[in-house]
Parts: C-alpha cells; structure tokens; sequence
C-alpha cells in the first residue's frame, strides 16, 4: 500500500500545471538537441542548468530529466534520416534505421524507434518506483567507510565503461576529484588552492567546467570539420507498424528494454552501453544475421528501447545512492546540491514529492515524447535544416549569459573559457572529459567520508579491507580494473567502442 | 640516448598529469597535512596528486615503447582562438559595456569562425539572437545584467 501511495504522491506533484509544463519544455528541448547533431544533452543540461535556478527543485529537476531522455527520442530521427546520430547513443541506429529510410520505409523505423522507447521509458520508471526504496534502505546501514568503498567502485566503474585509454581515464578522474577540492575546506576552513581570488573560495561551478569542456569544446571541434551536413529529408509517410513487423519488433523490444535497464543501472553505463549490447545480442540471436546492416526492423527496435532505458535507470544510483554514473547524472546531482538537496538515500526521505514526482514525470514525458515524435514528426524534420551557423552562436550567448547568472559574476565566464581550452586540449591528447566531471563532483564527498571512516578506525587503512561490505566493494572495483587488464576483454571492449568513434 | 616518440597524444597527456599532479600535491604541502587518523587539509590533495603525478610519468614512459605511432591532430587554430576569444571578450566587456553591446561582439567574433561566414547573415542572426536573449534573460528572468554603458 506504501508503493501506492508514493506512486499517487509522485503524479499528484508530476501533474501540477507548472510541473506539466515544465516537464512538456524539458522533453521538446530534449527532442530537438536529440535531433541537431553537434550538440549533446551534457552541453545542453550545463546551458540551461542556470535558468532552473529561480524555479522549485521540483520543476527543475523534472525538466532537466526531460531533456536527457527526450534527446534519445530525438537522436533516433536524424540517425534514420539522415545517417547521422543526433546524440551518441543513437549511433547503433543509424546502421539498420538509415537503410530502411533510403527502401521508403523511414516512417516504419520512426514508429518502431518511439514506441520501443516508449515501452522501455515505461518498464524503466516502474523498474525504479519498484528498485529505488530498497536501495535507499541498504544504502542507510552504510557507514563511511562502506560509503568510501563504494564510490570509489562508482568511479572505477565509470572509467571502465568510458572508451579510450583506462590509465587516461583514470588520471581524469583524479584531476576532476583534485578540482572537486578547489574552494574552502568544509572541515578546517582552510582556503585551498584559491590563490587569494575571491570567488574561488566557494569552489569552481560545476556549470561552468561542463560548459567548457563540453559546450565550448563540441562547438569548436565542429567548426574544425567543417558544418556541411547533407540532407537527406523527404515527406515521411506510414507512421505505424503492419502487423507482421510488430511481431517481428516485439521480442526485440523486450530484449533491448531488459538490457538497458540493467546496464544502465552500472556506472558509466547510461544509455550508449544498452544500445551497443542491444545490437551485438540482436544480430547473434538472429537467424539471418546477414540481413543486419541493410534495413533490418530489429537492428533499430533493440538498440532504441536499450537507450531510453538506461538514460532512465541510469537516475538509480544517483538518487538512492548519490553516485553519479554518467556527466549527465553528475550535473543532476550538481542541480540538486544548488537548491540544497544533498543526493543520496536522504533525498527519498527529506524530499518525497521530489523524489516520487521525478519519477513519475518521465513516465508521463515518455508519453508527451510519442505525440511529440511521431504525429509532428515534420516540425523535426524542418528544424534540421537550421545551419549550425546560426545553431553556435545562440549556444554561446545561452551559455555565456547562465554561466553569468549563476552568481551574477563575470568570473564564471572566465572559469567557462578556460576549461574550454583545457577540455579542447585534452580532446586533442585523446582524453574523455567525462570522467573529470564525475570526479569533480564526487571528490568532497569522497574525502570527507575517507575522513570519517579514518578517524574512527584510528588512521587503521586495514578497516576498508576488514569491514565485509566494504571488502566487497573494493574487491569489485579490483575485479573490473583486472577484467580489464586482460587482452582479451580489452580488444571485445574495443571493438564496441569501433563503431562510435567512426 | 635517442628518445622516440611513439604516440604523442599520450606523451604530452602524460606530461599534462604529471605536471599538474606534482603542482596540486605542493600546493598540498603548504596546508596543514595532519596524521591518517586525524586527516588535515593537505592530506587529500597530497596524496591525489601524488597519484596522478605517477599516473602521468606511466603515461609518459608507455608512450615511448613501440607500438604504432600516433600523431597529435593538426587542425586550423582559428576556430579555437575565435571562439574562447568571443567568450572572454564578452566577459571583459559586460560589466562596462552591458549585455547588448558584448553580445555584438561575442556574436561578430565567433560567427568568423565558420566557414560560411557571411556579412548579412552573421548581422541577421546577431539582430535576432539579441533579441531573443533580451525576451528571455532580461524581461522574462528578469536577470540583474547591466544592458547598456554605464552613465546611460
């Protein structure tokens, strides 16, 4: 009865006018950054971050989700019209999607995207209504030392799963825990690394740091390449499923939902992994794999529901646990802590309509995203033809302007282009900024809690390895570095990874 | 000894972290480090940047056994300066200048950027985004930005 109540808490706060709206902005947002390439939902989240600050959390929590999963929606309509992914995760679609496009079959590919991803948005918000609580409730019985062990698991986790180099990722994550740090010492008051600038003493914002390394940063390396981008727009017809391709569609859907729940839930997981495996699993199940690459119905009905499913799950550990799997879920947790929430098993508790309202909006998002993917479809399509040369100058005066408004102080514009030089830079020495942002936001938390667990073992480091729960924890993280290490997992893991990169 | 570089994007990486590593963990060294059990505020950050400085010598040395080689990306810096310019001009001018005129100018600067710049489309799109920015940071936020010089 419990579960009910919290269900009918979370549509009573979801469906208030303001929240509705909210929730409609966020997903439309999320649809048309989803649909542009060239501009990401990490970007886009640290843009518009600043302009839910006059708002209650609830609202901009709900509208900041939207724009997240609303951007898997949309990436799926540019991968099959025009073969290129609108976002990362659509990468995958473009293979099977683009070719059912160029046979007429466009509208297919449009319906089965959306409706697999409405199916697998549904099953992933009654996965975390079901899975969040009992989370919440084992993440209670944590101490620091357990809290310490597990993310430290957290960010191995996420490096594991980031592509490129392991031992980069690591030092990124490093760098960003050592930023993280920047600002006044919670426990002695002491100012470090502030170098007598005033606005240094409360920290670097989290939004300026994505705002460079990944707004400035994306925008620059897509002027390197040139924006030419051809169009391959024709009028869509057919929006719907014969019944013979919803038989065909529907275990693929099932099986795309059930993989990007769970991988989701993983660190670093998201919804790139969900789609990759999606894929993989798809063509070895298949009696025709041959048939993959060259318009097959299941190649983009797997990998769609896998995506919108882990961009959902991926909330999990982040709000039972306060760990942030992705850079999208570390600048939810950045949007929380600025309207003093602080992300973790608490927020459930202190925070209900929050918690449960968040919820219960991206099941209603999910259903605004059909309408707004599938009958308008066309409204999409003309947005496409906008030129990015009109695209990147608002971009910046968006981010230049939130990045202001944040403490109504020009310093953070300057923090803005300076990690967009650093977040160039390392793009350009093949680093991942990813990974830095995560560290950014978990390293206070990681040292106050290492502070904790130190100072009740008696500066005893054996009682990470003593301690059951922690043991386990650790000897996880230790698990996945070794997984790792190991040639043949990496070159598996590798090959994943080939076809995003291209 | 003649050393090779066989994959500069981790080499220079490497030196970036190692560089950064040793900078962070002596920056450390000035604050108080204290004992494991009663942690000071040097403690972290030393033993961070310790780490990473160790990473990025690793990153370093691995970069210098054979493998395939590996070069740094050449690419136009235009684009790079034009951009981080933009932004940092503007920062420097609203404050004195107020939001309309930095905007003309975060506009101009990174629209030279692209490669289809074009006079009248880079002013149409200027008019429009100004504008829309005025809509909606100024009269709807109602953001406290300074919109026009001072002593206007």
């Amino acid at each position: 009865m419990e579960f009910l109540q919290h269900i009918l808490l979370g549509f009573e706060t979801a469906m208030s006018l303001q929240n509705l709206a909210y929730c409609f902005i966020g997903v439309t947002v999320g649809t048309a950054i989803g649909v542009l390439p060239g501009l990401g939902p990490t970007a886009t989240i640290a843009m518009l971050l600043p302009i839910t600050y006059g708002l209650d959390p609830e609202a901009a929590l709900i509208m900041l989700a939207g724009i997240y999963y609303g951007a898997q929606y949309g990436g799926s309509t540019t991968a099959i019209l025009v073969n290129l992914p609108g976002e990362v995760a659509s990468v995958v679609t473009c293979l099977d999607g683009y070719q059912m496009a160029r046979q007429g079959r466009a509208g297919t590919a449009l319906a089965v995207a959306a409706l697999g991803s409405f199916f697998a948005g549904t099953v992933a918000t009654i996965l975390i209504a079901a899975f969040a609580p009992i989370l919440t409730t084992f993440a209670f019985e944590f101490g620091p030392t357990e809290y310490f062990s597990l993310m430290l698991l957290g960010l191995v986790g996420a490096v594991v799963m980031a592509h490129g180099s392991l031992i980069k990722a690591i030092a990124m994550v490093l760098l960003g825990l050592l930023l993280g740090l920047v600002g006044t010492d919670v426990n002695s008051g002491v100012q470090r690394f502030v170098f007598g600038i005033a606005p240094l003493t409360d920290g670097l914002g989290i939004v300026s740091i994505a705002m460079g390394a990944f707004a400035f940063a994306e925008i620059i390396r897509n002027l390197e390449k040139g924006e030419a981008r051809e169009l391959f727009v024709n009028k869509v017809q057919g929006l719907w499923l014969t019944r013979s391709e919803f038989r065909e569609a529907a275990p693929a859907v099932l099986r795309g939902t059930a993989l990007g729940s769970i991988l989701g839930v993983l660190p670093g997981g998201g919804s790139l992994l969900g789609a990759f495996a999606s894929y993989a699993v798809e063509k070895k199940l298949s009696k025709n794999p041959e048939r993959f690459g060259t318009g097959e119905i299941k190649g983009v009905a797997g990998p769609e529901s896998a995506n919108n499913a882990g961009a959902q799950t991926s909330f999990i550990p982040m709000l039972t646990l306060g760990i942030p799997a992705t850079a999208v879920m570390a600048l939810m947790m950045g949007a929380m802590m600025i309207h003093n929430i602080q992300p973790g098993p608490g927020v459930m508790n202190s925070n209900p309509a929050l918690f449960w309202g968040l919820i219960a909006s991206m099941w209603i998002g999910n259903a605004m995203l059909v309408v707004l993917n599938l009958p308008l479809i066309g409204l999409w399509i003309k947005l496409l033809s906008v030129p990015y040369k009109t695209l990147y100058p608002a971009i910046l005066i968006f981010c230049v302007i939130g990045s202001f408004s944040i403490n109504n102080s020009v310093f953070d514009i300057f923090v803005a282009a300076l990690f967009g030089l650093l977040g160039y830079v390392f793009h350009k020495l093949k680093c991942e900024p990813a990974p830095l942002l995560l560290g950014f936001v978990v390293g206070p938390l990681l040292e106050e809690n290492l502070r904790r667990a130190m100072l009740l073992s008696r500066g005893d480091v054996s009682v990470f390895f003593t301690e059951p729960l922690s043991a386990i924890l650790l000897a996880m993280a230790a698990g996945l570095i070794v997984l790792l290490a190991l040639p043949m997992i990496r070159k598996e893991r590798d090959q994943v990874f080939v076809e995003e990169d291209t | 000894m003649n050393v090779h570089i066989r994959n500069q994007p981790n080499f220079f990486a490497g030196m970036l972290f190692a560089v950064l590593g040793t900078g962070f963990s002596y920056g450390a060294t000035r604050y108080d480090v204290g004992t494991a059990a009663q942690m000071g505020p040097g403690f972290f950050p030393l033993v961070l940047g310790g780490l990473l400085a160790l990473l990025g010598v690793a990153i370093v040395l691995h970069s210098l056994i054979p493998q395939d080689e590996e070069v740094i990306e050449r690419t136009p810096f235009k684009p790079l300066v034009l951009i981080l310019g933009a932004v940092t001009l503007f920062a420097l001018l609203l404050m004195p200048l107020g939001l309309i005129l930095a905007s003309v100018v975060l506009i101009l600067a990174s629209a030279f950027a692209s490669h289809e710049f074009a006079w009248r489309y880079a002013l149409i799109t200027m008019l429009v985004l100004i504008v829309l920015c005025y809509i909606v940071f100024i009269y709807g936020l109602g953001l406290p930005i300074p919109v026009w010089p001072r002593g206007f």
